[in-house]
Order: structure tokens, then C-alpha cells, then sequence
């Protein structure tokens, strides 16, 4: 059995698979992928599956903008399909303080490049006939936000690396990294690998793997729950969030509307089971926000994991100056399937060329959390 | 949240049974039941009962929830019809949907009994999907307990004791049976049953299996052949039958859903049906405060069912520290219980009920004995090839002593006596397989890799199989159980060649033959529609993990999640793999158990969401 790699990459989900992607097309095929269960078995095979660029940090939205750049040649540069439209996001805005964020959001947004609109309540309306704008006071619109399915998109991903000659381990857990001679001895309950690179795309589990050599990284794991009812005929094109009630959902390619919310009593845990609690919460902002589809019914709840870092902000680079080596993808905060291709190319250059190449992502790297100098990402459910 | 003693899950006779014993218990008890009247599977029975006159027998089912309902003690009772419980959550609370007020509510329980009952099991054959096929349990309910009629004209497969009865009253209720197909060479239930079907004039085929369902929008007729005594269809013996109703009476499965959900260890067991929870003889699981009962706890017949529903209603009423006499409550009904379990059909539930108690008793006459007799059983561990005969009736015959040259088989001088068998003279040549002309000689051995056994199958149609082909392995009634690889094939000059394939080893009583793998476009998934290609293709591409494929393809993401393909499903992973997919996941089972609408979780009349909820 191969017991060396180039690169090995911890996590099976679509932020690994995006970096293997991007390794395989700069020439690195040497691989191998540890992941403790199955392909997307952590946050990727339990997202609901947006692609939005309305963020309120430059840096989460130029990351998000390369990233639709990607996922728009997606399917023709992999050949393989991931269910992806972009039928835009609407963030709903209740009061006259929320638009007057999004204003100014929305201003900063168009300085680099996007095309979104501070949007009436009677555009709202149009542009989501089915939604409830009585009480709404504005919208912020972006056309070309979509959505995706994020298990499709790291299959596809993977199927090419495994052509290229990749190696993924399912199955196949993380037990210890240990330096060894400038390279890093990576123990597996199948077995140890020599690796001269290992990046971090562990997702809720990325504080475990940084502690293997020593580090504390400030990110922790989060239950979001989420649910998806019967499919139904096509009728709700955007994704829809509404940061006022904490909900976000949205009609997925094949008819299911799948939605969640934000629950600020969620203690940190691994866990990712089903509470009533979200279910009944859940149910009363749809109904409110989709007054029409009261009678839909629930199909399914589930859960997933996020991995959330201080700022909302993904962590990406050289875990430290000691260990150059040693790459995060770390701390999406629940958006990591959306931002997976630019943060993919972005880890692959850093480790073939020494520094990401397309993009400059020196802010959000772990220099910022050494110096407490966040610039806090606000739109998040 | 709603506050009670004792939520039982269930009105059928395990449920009633268990609230029969926890309201004279004194204890506060809800009844949950989705259907529109209690009594679950009893409503529809409209023949007699075989059992101890003690407890129903010569009464007809659908009296028999009548009489139960008067046992109880109303005063602790609340019955809440067309209720059903969507979920147990991580908390223990369960999740429950009154249908008719569209309205979800919690229950805090302190003791929890499933009595969920089963669901009824399909084959894939072309066209399986269309309007107008029906599990027979579909039908009793449409037909004895709605009132409407399915069809006028149906076609019955499978001819055990459901599909025997349900074609008797489909009869009575004035359709016309077109014929009943059956698989085996002979009826699977009891001959009184086939009897009266037989003399009202229908067909009766044996031999025969069901190939394809033909119609536009619905079924207009259905393709049927005759099978050779290997269940391979015979070239140019298929006929096609018009009719306007397929009837499915191919066995039951346990609905384990809430079991799943509650955390309970689930275990596989053919014989009861499939996925069934470990719990104990009192009917506890191994999850504290979750109690067990009927089908539910794996398949078996009505009365016992009542019996467990009692047990467990006992054991919650002993858990919450009521004074009573228990010894004596349980050893009656335990002993009971025990008499039922007797004879060929009801030992093989008695072993496997043993397995799931964890109960090591030796149990006289298990399966692979049946009706011939076995002088010295093979030791356990015996790693050369042994033979299991299964010659159950008084067949003047005797090739398989004479064939034995190690006197393992001894029949004597009435050729009519059942064969006896002695392990420790057989040398495992199994030669006495192809000289069988019932083919009721099998072999088994370990195939030298843990927990894999080699059952060798006596096989007469062509094209033979190769070493390496993937088959479905299938057991006494044609059931697929699981995909199979064949082993090796030893060529007879009768004819009668032995094929051998690789089977878990804990089907080897259970696996009596295997048909070749897949139609491909058989539908699995028939909630999304996805066949059985697509799945083989999936896993050939490597989605070779069961929650791989639910996300590559969706199986099992559809309203009944799973409900009916995961098994066959796991099999395929299995034939396609070599990997034991049930010693992994196999899916989280997640609420609600079956969808109901957002409407149910807001209250009438309250304003719902708004700017106040934030």
C-alpha cells in the first residue's frame, strides 16, 4: 500500500476536494485524501447547498465571486453535473437600521465588481411572488448567486483526482502528525504516511487536527439543523435569507425546498441530531415568510456540523512560520460548499507556488488571529 | 408538551395488549394510532383465528380488538385515533401528529412502547411502479376496512397464508381472482386456506413468478412464466394474464423507523423480517424507558403479538415501580408465548427471538432439520462441508442413500421414511447433492474467511453460472436476501450441477437459491424512481458506501426514506463490494417518520412568525 504522498489532504469533504482539484490541474497528482467515514460525510453531505457572494466583508465576497466564476465551468470542465442554478439570492431586510446596512453592503459590494441592487418590497414581490412582503422594508438582490448540490460537486471533483492518479482513503482516520525530518509522519488507523505537505480541510473536526502538533486554532463545531419537505413544482427561483428571524431556504433543483435557521442557544458539539425544538421554530417562520405554502409537507430533518471561526471568516494558509507546511482550509462557518473552489485554487497555489498566485488572501490568514484584527462577517444565519 | 405515564405507539394487538396491562397498572396511557380505528392489522381480519381457545381462537379478527378494548381500564386511557408519531427525539421526547386537527404535539413519557407493526415487502420486476399494484395488506385495508374494491380483476402473487386469505376476500367482497402465481412448487400456507380458494375456481399456479407489469397509465395485464425447479423462467413457458390489479403478498418487514431514531441497536434477522430491535424477553431495549412489542419486535402472527404487547405493558408497569405480583404475570404469559412458538414455522421465529434475546437454549428441530432427522448434528466449527436435507415429506425415494458411500444418510427399507442424517460419517463429497431429484440437499461450509459460509445449490438450467457472477441469493419463497458471489460450479453427468455461492454466514439457513443479478431497469427506489441500473452503475463507479449512494443518487430520500429499497439496496453494495454494508451505516433515520405539513406545527389563530418571534 502507498504510504507517502506529495500532499495529504485530511477530510473527504468539498473543501479537500476542491484542493485536490486544483493541486491535479497545477501539476501535483501525488495525493492522498484521509477520510475518517465517506466522502461528505461531515458538513459538505449535510449543507443546503447555496452560492451566494452578498457578504459583508470584501474578502468573503471576492472569494465567493471567484468561486461562481469556478462553479460557472464547473460542469463542462469536470463533465459532470451538480444540479447548479443561479436563479439569485434575496436578503430580506425588516427595519429601517437592517436597509440601511445593506445599503451600505451593497455600495461596497458594487465597488468590486458585483451585480446587486438595494431592491422595494414591491421588487421583493416580484421577484418571489409567493413570499409575504407586507412587513418587509427592502431587499438586497443579487442575479447571479445560485445554488448547488455540494455532493455532487466534491463527487466530481474527486472522480477527476482519481483519474489523475489521487488516492482517496475512506474510512481511514487520523490518529497523530508528528515532524519528522522536515516532512510530516501522518498515523492512520490504516496505516502511517510520509507526507511532504498536509492541509487541514477537517471541517468541524479542523481543531482536532491542529492539535495533533501542538496548535490551538480558534475554530469550533456547531449543530445547524435543516430540513427539506416533498418536492414541488418550480416556484421560488432565489434562495431566500431573512437575517431578522434567523431562516434561510430555498427550492432545490429537483422541487424540495430546503431550509434552516440559525439557533443562538446551539452549544458547541459534534453532535448532529434532530431536535423538535427547530422543527416547530422552523415551521412558524416559513409558514410566516410563505403564507401559500402552508400545507407543504416535511419530508426530512437533519443536521450538520458548522465549523465556526471568530470572525465568520474562513482561515486559510500556513498553520504557522514554524510549520510552513502544515495548510488550514479551516472555519467556514457554515460556507464552506460555496466558497470551495476559490479557497481550493487559493491552498493548491500557496502549496505548488509558495503563495496564492490569483487572489490576494493574506487578511485571512492566521496572522489576523494572532493580532485579534478581525473584520467581522455579519451575514451569517 | 403533553405529560404521561406510558405512550404507546401502535393500536394493533401488541398496542392494545400493552394497554390492557399498563391501565389496570394504574398508569396513565395514550394510544397513538394513525389509522382511523384501533386495532391496526386486526380490523382487517375477517377469518378465524388458529391458537389456544384461551386466548381468541375460532374468533374472527376483527372482533378481537372489541374484546380487548373491554379489558382495559378506560379511566387511565386516552386513545387518540389518526395520531401517529412522527419522531423520537434525541431528547426522548416523542413527536406525535393528529391528522385530523392537522396538529403536532409533544409527549413526555416515562415509558415509551413501540408496537408500530410492519410493512409489507415488494419484488422488482419491469414495470413495477405502475398504478394499480398493491401490497395485499394495501388491499385488506383499501377493501375491509375502507369499503372499495382495488380492481375487478387481480392477480395474486405469492400464495402463503396473506395472499391465500386476501384472494379469499377479495372473493367474497365480489372481485375476480384471475389466478394466484406462486414461486414455489407448493402452497406457503396452510392448506385449509388454499382449499377454499381452490374449490371457488381459481387457478392456482405454482412454479410461476411474475416477469413484467403491462399498461399505459395503469396496469392492463401482466406478464407471468413458469419457473423451473432452479426459479429460472422457462424459455417459451410465459403467458401474459389481463387484469386490472397486481396483489403483492410477498412477506412483511418490521417498521423500525422510530426504533432507529430512539437510538435502539437493530439487528438483522431474516426469519423475523428483517431489521429488528434487541430487547429482551420482558421486551425492553436496550435503550432505557423504549419498550418493544409485536411485529414491530419482528414478524410474527396476531396472538403473540397480544402476548408481547402484555409483556411489555408489564415490564413498564415494573420499571415505574407498581406493586403486583410479576413472577407469576410474566411466567404465564412467557410460557404461552412458548406454545405458540412450536412446530416448523414457529421454531425458526423462537430461534431467532433467542438470538435477539441473547437467550442460549438449545432449541430442538431448528431449520436446517425441518421434517428429516438428523442422528449427530455437525460439531460446531466443522470446518469440511456438511449437508442440510430437506425432505419434509414421506416421499417414497432414496438416491441420496444410495449415493452416500459413507452410510451418512440412512433411509432404510421403507423408502417412504424421512431421511436421517448422521454429520460425523459425512466426508462433505456432497455428492448426494445432484443425486437428489427433489434438489432438497444443500451444502454448507465455511469458506475459510470469517463469518462467510459456501452454500452449495443443486442446478439444473443454463446458461450456468461462472466463478466470480454476482446473483441475487434468494431463500424458500423466492425472497431475495441479498446479492451473492458464486464460488465455483462443479459440472454433473446427470445434469444436476452444484453451484456454490458465497452468503453471509448467518443466512445459511436461510439461502436455498439464487437467480441471475438484476434487471436493469427494475425500479428499487420507487419513491424517485431509480433503478436498478443506476444503482449498480453507482457503486461499479465507486459510491461504494450506502451514504455515498443516498447523495450521488437520492436514494432513499423520498417519502417512505427508504422504508422499501434500503434492504435490497445494502445487497447490492454487498455483491458489488464484498463489503458488509449493515456493519456500517446504513442510513440515519431522521424525523418526521412519515411527512406531515408545516401547518401542524402552528397554532390556529396565532399569528405565526413576525417580527415578535425574534
Amino acid at each position: 500500500m502507498k504510504n507517502s504522498a506529495a500532499v495529504g489532504i485530511i477530510g473527504g469533504g468539498i473543501s479537500g476536494a476542491s484542493a485536490a482539484y486544483f493541486l491535479t490541474k497545477l501539476g501535483v497528482n501525488d495525493i492522498v485524501i484521509f477520510e475518517k467515514s465517506y466522502l461528505s460525510s461531515g458538513s459538505t453531505g449535510r449543507c443546503g447547498g447555496g452560492i451566494r457572494q452578498q457578504w459583508t466583508t470584501p474578502a468573503n465576497v471576492k472569494l465567493a465571486m471567484r468561486s461562481v466564476h469556478h462553479f460557472e465551468r464547473y460542469e463542462e470542465e469536470l463533465d459532470f453535473g451538480f444540479d447548479y442554478v443561479q436563479k439569485g439570492y434575496l436578503l430580506l431586510a425588516f427595519t429601517d437600521k437592517e436597509k440601511a446596512a445593506f445599503a451600505k453592503t451593497v455600495e461596497m459590494q458594487k465597488s468590486l465588481g458585483l451585480k446587486v441592487d438595494l431592491v422595494t418590497k414591491e421588487d421583493a414581490k416580484e421577484i418571489v411572488p409567493h413570499l409575504n412582503t407586507s412587513e418587509l422594508v427592502a431587499a438586497s438582490f443579487c442575479p447571479t448567486d445560485g445554488l448547488g448540490n455540494p455532493f455532487l460537486a466534491t463527487y466530481g471533483y474527486i472522480e477527476r483526482v482519481k483519474e489523475k492518479g489521487g488516492t482517496v482513503l475512506n474510512h481511514t482516520r487520523v490518529t497523530a502528525i508528528e515532524r519528522k525530518g522536515g516532512e510530516y509522519l501522518v498515523r492512520t488507523d490504516k496505516g502511517d504516511f510520509t507526507c511532504k505537505y498536509i492541509l487541514n480541510a477537517a471541517g468541524p473536526w479542523a481543531r482536532d487536527c491542529a492539535e495533533m502538533l501542538g496548535y490551538d486554532i480558534p475554530v469550533k463545531p456547531e449543530r445547524h439543523q435543516i430540513l427539506v419537505t416533498e418536492p414541488l413544482e418550480r416556484m421560488v427561483g432565489p434562495m431566500i435569507i431573512d437575517f431578522y428571524h434567523g431562516f434561510y431556504g430555498s427550492q432545490e433543483k429537483k422541487g424540495g425546498f430546503v431550509m434552516g435557521e440559525g439557533d443562538p442557544s446551539e452549544p458547541e458539539s459534534y453532535k448532529v441530531s434532530s431536535h423538535w425544538k427547530f422543527i416547530e421554530s422552523i415551521a412558524r417562520k416559513f409558514t410566516y415568510l410563505f403564507p401559500g405554502f402552508r400545507d407543504v409537507k416535511i419530508l426530512r430533518q437533519w443536521a450538520g456540523s458548522y465549523c465556526v471561526s471568530p470572525d465568520a471568516q474562513p482561515i486559510l494558509g500556513p498553520i504557522s512560520d514554524n510549520d510552513p507546511n502544515y495548510m488550514l482550509s479551516v472555519g467556514y462557518s457554515g460556507h464552506g460548499f460555496m466558497l470551495a473552489p476559490a479557497t481550493g485554487e487559493a491552498v493548491a497555489e500557496w502549496i505548488v507556488h509558495g503563495k496564492p498566485r490569483t487572489m490576494d488572501i493574506s487578511h485571512l490568514t492566521m496572522e489576523r488571529i494572532r493580532k485579534g484584527d478581525f473584520d467581522q462577517e455579519h451575514n451569517v444565519v | 408538551m403533553i405529560k404521561t405515564d406510558v405512550l404507546i405507539v401502535g393500536g394493533g394487538p401488541a398496542g392494545l395488549g400493552a394497554a390492557i396491562e399498563t391501565t389496570k397498572a394504574g398508569l396513565r396511557t395514550i394510544v397513538v394510532d394513525e389509522n382511523q380505528r384501533l386495532g391496526g392489522q386486526l380490523i382487517k381480519q375477517t377469518h378465524k383465528f388458529f391458537g389456544s381457545s384461551s386466548h381468541f381462537a375460532g374468533t374472527r379478527g376483527i372482533l378481537i380488538q372489541d374484546e380487548l378494548v373491554k379489558e382495559m381500564e378506560k379511566g387511565n386511557l386516552k386513545l387518540l385515533e389518526e395520531t401517529a408519531c412522527s419522531a423520537i427525539f434525541d431528547d426522548g421526547i416523542a413527536g406525535i401528529y393528529d391528522v385530523k386537527r392537522n396538529r403536532f404535539e409533544k409527549v413526555k413519557a416515562k415509558r415509551t412502547i413501540i408496537a408500530a407493526g410492519a410493512s409489507e415487502k415488494f419484488i422488482p420486476f419491469r414495470n413495477n411502479d405502475l398504478p394499480g399494484i398493491y401490497g395485499a395488506g394495501g388491499v385488506q385495508t383499501l377493501m375491509n376496512a375502507g369499503g372499495v374494491l382495488p380492481g375487478k380483476k387481480i392477480l395474486m402473487i405469492g400464495a402463503g397464508n396473506i395472499g391465500l386469505i386476501v384472494s379469499y376476500q377479495l372473493l367474497q367482497a365480489g372481485a375476480s381472482v384471475v389466478g394466484i402465481i406462486e414461486a414455489a412448487p407448493k402452497q406457503g400456507g396452510y392448506e385449509v386456506h388454499l382449499a377454499k380458494i381452490k374449490r371457488m375456481g381459481v387457478p392456482v399456479l405454482f412454479n410461476h413468478s411474475i416477469i413484467a407489469a403491462e399498461g399505459k397509465d395503469k396496469v392492463e395485464a401482466a406478464v407471468i412464466g413458469e419457473i423451473d425447479k432452479n426459479w429460472k423462467f422457462i424459455d417459451g413457458k410465459q403467458r401474459r394474464i389481463e387484469c386490472d390489479t397486481i396483489c403483492l403478498a410477498v412477506g412483511l418487514t418490521p417498521t423500525s423507523e422510530l426504533l432507529w431514531q430512539a437510538g435502539v441497536e437493530m439487528m438483522y434477522l431474516p426469519a423475523l423480517g428483517g431489521y429488528v430491535p434487541r430487547h429482551n424477553e420482558y421486551m425492553q431495549t436496550n435503550v432505557p424507558g423504549i419498550l418493544v412489542a409485536g411485529d414491530a419486535a419482528g414478524i410474527g402472527e396476531a396472538t403473540s403479538a397480544i402476548i408481547e404487547g402484555r409483556l411489555a405493558g408489564l415490564s413498564a408497569a415494573k420499571g415505574l415501580k407498581v406493586k403486583m405480583d410479576f413472577g407469576k404475570r410474566y411466567n404465564d404469559l412467557l410460557t404461552y408465548l412458548d406454545g405458540l412458538r412450536r412446530g416448523s414455522t414457529g421454531f425458526k421465529v423462537k430461534a431467532a427471538k433467542n438470538t435477539v434475546w441473547n437467550k442460549k437454549e438449545e432449541i430442538k428441530g431448528d431449520a436446517f432439520a425441518r421434517g428429516s432427522k438428523t442422528k449427530r448434528a455437525p460439531e460446531p466449527g466443522r470446518k469440511k462441508p456438511y449437508i442440510v436435507i430437506e425432505c419434509d415429506e414421506d416421499i417414497p425415494c432414496n438416491p441420496c442413500e444410495a449415493s452416500c458411500s459413507f452410510k451418512a444418510i440412512e433411509i432404510g427399507q421403507d423408502i417412504t421414511n424421512p431421511p436421517v442424517f448422521d454429520a460425523e460419517k459425512c466426508t462433505g463429497c456432497l455428492k448426494c447433492i445432484t443425486s437428489c431429484p427433489g434438489l432438497a440437499i444443500f451444502g454448507i461450509a465455511e469458506s475459510g474467511e470469517p463469518g462467510k459460509t459456501v452454500i452449495s445449490i443443486p442446478y439444473e438450467m443454463l446458461p450456468l453460472p461462472e466463478k466470480g457472477d454476482k446473483v441475487w441469493a434468494c431463500g424458500r419463497e423466492g425472497e431475495i436476501i441479498c446479492e451473492a458471489v458464486v464460488h465455483s460450479v462443479r459440472k454433473s453427468p446427470n445434469k444436476t450441477h452444484i453451484a456454490s455461492i458465497i452468503v453471509d454466514g448467518e443466512y445459511k439457513n436461510d439461502i436455498r437459491h439464487f437467480i441471475p443479478f438484476s434487471a436493469k431497469d427494475a425500479v428499487i427506489c420507487r419513491c424517485l424512481d431509480i433503478t436498478c441500473g443506476e444503482i449498480e452503475e453507482a457503486i461499479s463507479r465507486g459510491y461504494t458506501d450506502f451514504e455515498e449512494l443516498k447523495r450521488y443518487l437520492r436514494v432513499t430520500t423520498g417519502p417512505c426514506q427508504g422504508r422499501t429499497c434500503r434492504s435490497i439496496i445494502m445487497g447490492m453494495i454487498k455483491a458489488g463490494t464484498g463489503i458488509d454494508p449493515s456493519k456500517g451505516s446504513t442510513g440515519t433515520r431522521r424525523p418526521p417518520e412519515a411527512s406531515l405539513p408545516f401547518s401542524a406545527f402552528v397554532k390556529k389563530g396565532r399569528r405565526s412568525g413576525g417580527k415578535n418571534e425574534k
